[in-house]
């Protein structure tokens, strides 16, 4: 089964999918009051998560790549939300319909103050980051019967019982909910954009470590090559299993890395666009 | 059958690189001199414009910048892929070990066991096995393939390729101590039917001569403790520290293609071998004259 | 919201040269301008011992087979070649340089931690003799800048050179370190209340940002410094694969802290060359935001490529891909670089005094430093030439050819605010045609050397076609800018000698150091001028057409 042929197959892309998904564009569309940049941004996040849950490469996690389920994480919680929070109307065309939602969402106004609210953002991003890997690792090792990862589990475990969907959506929300800080629709609610790229910064070093953990660990697992495991050959992208888990690793790492790496770069070209607060000099020395 | 050699390959992907690279160069090169002479200061010191810059000019500029390394990416991905196409079962034709500071080379399907000058045939590619008995050292026969680090604990795996007989000259690429510069490399190409004949030649027996200097010398490989690094096939003494030195007269260099493999040369290096390879592994013995003699006799007609 | 506290100045006087006549106050004194011309000082002393270092690899290997120095010594060589120019001179003189200008150019009176201050020179300082000790204690460290294990371990390296090598680096990291949180801190703080973060001079932002490198990458080294010492000193196993340890494992810390070690030698050498370019072309930076910008995505970078290092180990295709892939992308900030300072030029008023004719060099012997640099992260070329002369060539080019020239620039840019007198031009034009050419001659021709096969850190070469030829030509290089640097001290020595005459701002530049006496006072500001843009004296000289005002 040639990746083509798999790929243009319709059986294999989701209709439900294509409907809902086309519909919440609709009500996107209906309920707000947006620019062609925002739209744009609202199709490509649309379109990213249907590819990720609802395509042909999404299903290809039945092959066993672990190496896909990695794919699926880095889109809903680290690319996806950036584009969706991108995609909402700055509150002042919106005031009507805006209002409460904006203040229903988390900011800097919630009540924890400051700091704090930043650092329970950011480890909250991590430790979802780092569970969401373990934990399809392991529904991937239960459903399969051997280790991904380093990982290995029993049919029987807990952890298939735990939904897909389930997983998906907590990716995604707390993928939204940690990039908040940063690409809040309310600027005035964002980090400062120093302070910004730092947060970045130390989220790609989290998602570096990870990337780092399950790409060199590939090497180190003593018969990740001799068992040629059935599923990953067969699948329409053969590879083996230890390539599968350094192709992990590795999109976790450069292309996660990568993506920061643009948000920060943004944030600061903008930062320099910003024209100057009102000024209120008047003498021309002050003493220090 | 007409097919593109790795070497060849990668020759090709660096002539792109030098082509583009030279376009970069000559055009900053360019801007460089042509503002120099054309923004020289002149007598009348006015401040020039004040111009801060120019921003479509530098996202135009990412974007080629961008365009260029996609090229390149596509590019190396592709050749790297071919060039280092190892199956997942990999089967060997020879494994070659780095030692400080000589190579050693064994044959798993013939059994032959050599050291330094290696063989392969012609027309043929050629799987290696690289491994490391010690430190870090790094395999790198320019004109048969890619160079690759041989890792102590880690197995690697290369491609060897020659289109014609002859003898190719590499060397030891990673620092590995005091010789590493003595630790070159020849690879010999012969054609399949020569190849074979000196598998053949490799496999017989250990020499026996009746010469009594010849005996002598046997002798004294044994007494003075030779044998408890070199071995020799066919005798109880098969210690792997220093070079199997069964066949030693069918070399034409020795110590890590560092000499060439004569009577002169032994000779030296049995005397003092830290005169003639600073920092080498092998032990002044302090030989006289009668028993390198007797040595040299015994060594060189171990063919 | 606040991460930090502003610290106030200190109200007691801090003890100088300056306040008292004591022989003990070279050691005692915390004056930032004191320490930062020690630093210069440090860096010098040791480019002097460097260089002669390179001398005698140059007269080694000018001919084939040369007997003139034993292999053990050659290594010696060769390893304290490599330590001395990167931790003992190209980070000392960019530190040096960070540390006199970093408060003046913002406004400040001091650094923030001006003891700590005192503290990261001393232990560098210390570091680097001790390191240079280990001559007199059995043999300096032999297995190479990067000493890599197993070779580094006690079973092929006895000597104790390799725990001198390990003691130092760690001492000279604390004190790259310390130097680190000083500058971040004074960024951070003592800006006068006008200058905004997005408005301090570039050499200023990239000594910020390189504080950042330094913090995340000194760590790496000295955890693996750490483990090194403890399988040598006390027989553990960590790098050690006989007995479980990994030998590749030292390779992974080494080179995540000496990918960004790179960095952090090349960006405060940017920042000079983009103080140094505005003002001899007469106009301001091109594109200061993308200068500064770039900067940052070279620093994120910089940690997701260091396994280019290590292409030839034998990492499967899908890993070398994606840091082939990082590798060819840090390539282009740097080039944009480039391209802003080429911009610079454009349409300016260029006068080609002896920094600018250093940044001249700087701007061609870099780009080829640079696209070099680019052929080792496309995978299948560096598998060919990695660990070759042609990888020696690249690398000088980076770091002589981009780094030194950078700090020659800034040496003769800043030396009339340092000293009070301004280096002779004459003498200059002679040291910079001497030590380019040199230079150039050196280094050209071994890109041909690695290509042809030539491998690095052998200490001597067969007699094969060609080789004898290059390497004497690169040898006779090597004569040139010696005689380049001897002419460069008797520069600095004729110079020192004379009285101090130079005014304030002989250059006619725009930022806050030029606005104090040469050299300043040990009060670096009685009173700052009103900073409204980031071109403060600009603005002061031009009232009639200022730059846009940015606070």
């Amino acid at each position: 089964m040639s990746f083509t042929i798999y790929f243009l197959d319709p059986a294999n892309w989701s209709i439900i999918g294509l409907i809902v998904t086309i519909l919440v564009f609709a009500g996107y569309l209906l309920f707000f009051k947006t620019n062609t940049s925002q739209k744009v941004f609202m199709l490509l996040a649309l379109s990213l998560i249907y590819m990720a849950l609802g395509s042909p490469i999404g299903s290809l996690t039945s092959f066993g790549l672990h190496s896909i389920t990695m794919l699926k994480q880095i889109v809903l919680l680290m690319v996806a939300p950036i584009f969706l929070l991108r995609a909402f109307p700055s509150r002042a065309a919106n005031e009507k319909r805006l209002g409460s939602l904006y203040n229903w969402l988390p900011g800097e106004t919630m009540g924890i103050k400051n700091t704090n609210y930043f650092i329970a953002t950011w480890i909250l991003m991590s430790a979802v980051m780092w569970g969401g890997h373990f934990l399809s690792a392991g529904k991937l090792s239960a459903q399969l019967g051997h280790a991904i990862c380093g990982l290995s589990l029993q049919s029987n475990s807990w952890v298939t019982h735990v939904p897909n969907g389930l997983i998906f959506s907590i990716l995604l929300v707390v993928g939204i909910i940690g990039l908040l800080p940063v690409f809040h629709p309310m600027p005035e609610k964002r980090l400062k954009p120093v302070q910004a790229v730092a947060y970045l910064f130390t989220a790609c070093l989290v998602c570096t470590v990870l990337g780092l953990y399950v790409a060199f660990s590939a090497t180190s697992a003593p018969n990740i090559e001799a068992v040629p495991v059935f599923d990953t050959v067969l699948s329409p992208l053969p590879m083996s299993l230890r390539t599968d888990q350094e192709l992990a690793g590795m999109l976790m790492w450069v292309p996660g890395c990568i993506i920061y790496v643009i948000s920060a770069v943004e944030i600061l070209l903008s930062w320099y666009n910003a024209a100057p607060a009102t000024s209120k000099k008047t003498t021309e020395h002050f003493t220090v | 059958m007409f097919q593109t050699t790795n070497v060849e390959l990668i020759d090709k992907l660096f002539i792109y690189f030098l082509v583009v690279a030279g376009i970069i160069f000559l055009l900053v090169v360019f801007f460089v001199f042509y503002y120099l002479f054309k923004y020289r200061r002149k007598q009348t010191a006015e401040e020039p414009e004040q111009i801060h810059g120019n921003e479509k000019l530098e996202y135009s500029l990412t974007a080629v910048a961008i365009l260029i390394t996609g090229i390149f990416t596509y590019l190396t991905i592709d050749t790297m892929r071919k060039v280092q196409d190892i199956p997942d079962n990999p089967e060997p034709f020879v494994q070659i070990i780095g030692h400080q500071w000589w190579w050693e080379a064994q044959y798993p399907e013939t059994g032959v066991i050599t050291a330094n000058e290696i063989h392969i045939p012609v027309g043929k590619k050629v799987l290696v096995q690289l491994n490391s008995d010690d430190v870090i050292h790094s395999w790198w026969v320019a004109q048969l393939g890619r160079k690759m680090d041989m890792i102590p604990g880690i197995t690697n795996y290369v491609w060897l390729y020659a289109d014609k007989p002859g003898e190719y000259l590499g060397t030891c690429s990673e620092f590995c101590g005091a010789q590493h510069a003595g630790m070159r490399i020849r690879v010999i190409a012969d054609e399949e039917r020569a190849f074979n004949s000196w598998s053949q030649q490799q496999l017989e027996p250990v020499a026996q001569l009746d010469d009594p200097l010849f005996k002598k010398g046997e002798k004294l490989f044994e007494e003075k403790t030779c044998t408890n690094c070199h071995a020799i096939n066919g005798t109880p003494f098969t210690m792997k520290v220093g070079p199997n030195l069964t066949h030693f007269a069918s070399r034409k260099h020795f110590l890590g293609d560092l000499k060439v493999n004569n009577e002169e040369n032994l000779r030296a290096w049995l005397h003092d071998p830290q005169n003639v390879k600073p920092g080498a592994k092998m032990p002044n013995f302090i030989f006289s004259d009668q028993e390198v003699d007797a040595l040299v006799e015994y060594i060189n007609n171990l063919k | 919201m606040s991460l930090f506290i502003n610290i106030p100045e200190d109200s007691e006087q801090l003890p100088s040269l300056k306040t008292g006549q004591g022989k003990l106050l070279w050691i005692a004194s915390v004056d930032h301008k004191q320490i930062g011309i020690m630093y210069l000082w440090l860096a010098l002393f040791f480019f002097v011992v460097g260089g002669l270092e390179a001398m005698l690899i140059r007269a080694q290997l000018a001919i084939p087979e040369n007997t003139l120095i034993s292999p053990e010594l050659y290594n010696q060589i060769f390893t304290m070649h490599g330590i001395t120019m990167i931790f003992l001179v190209a980070m000392p003189a960019l530190v040096g340089f960070a540390t006199y200008f970093l408060p003046l150019m913002i406004g400040a009176n001091e650094m923030a931690f001006p003891r700590l201050n005192a503290f990261g020179f001393w232990i560098t300082l210390m570091g680097g003799f001790l390191m240079y000790f280990s001559f007199f204690a059995g043999g300096a460290p032999n297995a190479g800048w990067f000493n890599y294990v197993p070779l580094s371990e006690n079973n092929y390296s006895s000597a104790p050179g390799v725990d001198y090598y390990i003691i130092g680096l760690i001492l000279t990291g604390i004190g790259s370190i310390s130097a680190a949180l000083n500058f971040i801190t004074t960024t951070l703080t003592l800006r006068s209340p006008d200058i905004k973060l997005n408005m301090v001079p570039l050499f200023v932002w990239m000594v910020f940002i390189n504080g950042f490198l330094i913090l995340a990458a000194f760590p790496l080294l000295n955890a693996g410094l750490f483990m090194l010492l403890i399988d040598r000193q006390f027989d553990a196993h960590f790098f050690i694969p006989s007995s479980g340890g990994s030998a590749i494992l030292w390779q992974h810390f080494f080179w995540a802290f000496g990918h960004p070690e790179v960095y952090i030698m090349a960006l405060p050498a940017f920042g000079i060359i983009s103080e140094v370019v505005p003002v001899f072309s007469r106009k301001p930076i091109f594109g200061y935001k993308f200068v500064a910008v770039s900067s940052i995505a070279i620093a994120l970078l910089a940690y997701s490529v260091w396994l280019h290092h290590m292409f030839a180990v034998g990492y499967s295709n899908t890993v070398n891909s994606f840091f082939a892939i990082s590798s060819m992308l840090i390539g282009i900030p740097t080039g944009l670089k480039v391209i802003n300072w080429i911009g610079t030029m454009y349409k300016g008023s260029i006068q080609l005094t002896v920094p600018m004719l250093f940044v001249v060099a700087f701007l061609i012997d870099f780009t080829i430093g640079g696209l070099s640099g680019v052929s080792f992260a496309i995978v299948p070329i560096d598998w060919q030439l990695t660990d070759t002369y042609y990888l020696v060539a690249h690398l000088h080019y980076v770091f002589v050819g981009g780094v030194i020239f950078s700090i020659f620039a800034g040496l003769y840019y800043w030396f009339p605010k340092m000293s009070g007198r301004m280096l002779s031009a004459k003498l200059g034009k002679w040291h910079f045609w001497l030590f380019v050419i040199g230079f150039n001659l050196t280094f050209l021709i071994q890109h041909i050397l690695g290509i042809i096969g030539m491998p690095r850190r052998i200490y001597t070469y067969p007699d094969l076609p060609n080789w004898e030829l290059m390497n004497v030509l690169s040898s006779i290089g090597a004569v040139f800018m010696f005689a380049g640097m001897v002419i460069l001290f008797w520069n600095l020595y004729t110079t020192l000698k004379k009285p101090r005459s130079a005014p304030e701002d002989p250059w006619d530049a725009w930022t806050l150091e030029w606005h104090t006496p040469s050299p300043p006072d040990l009060k670096n500001f009685g009173e700052i001028p009103r900073v409204y843009s980031r071109r403060p004296l600009w603005d002061l000289k031009h009232p009639d057409k200022p730059d846009k005002r940015l606070n």
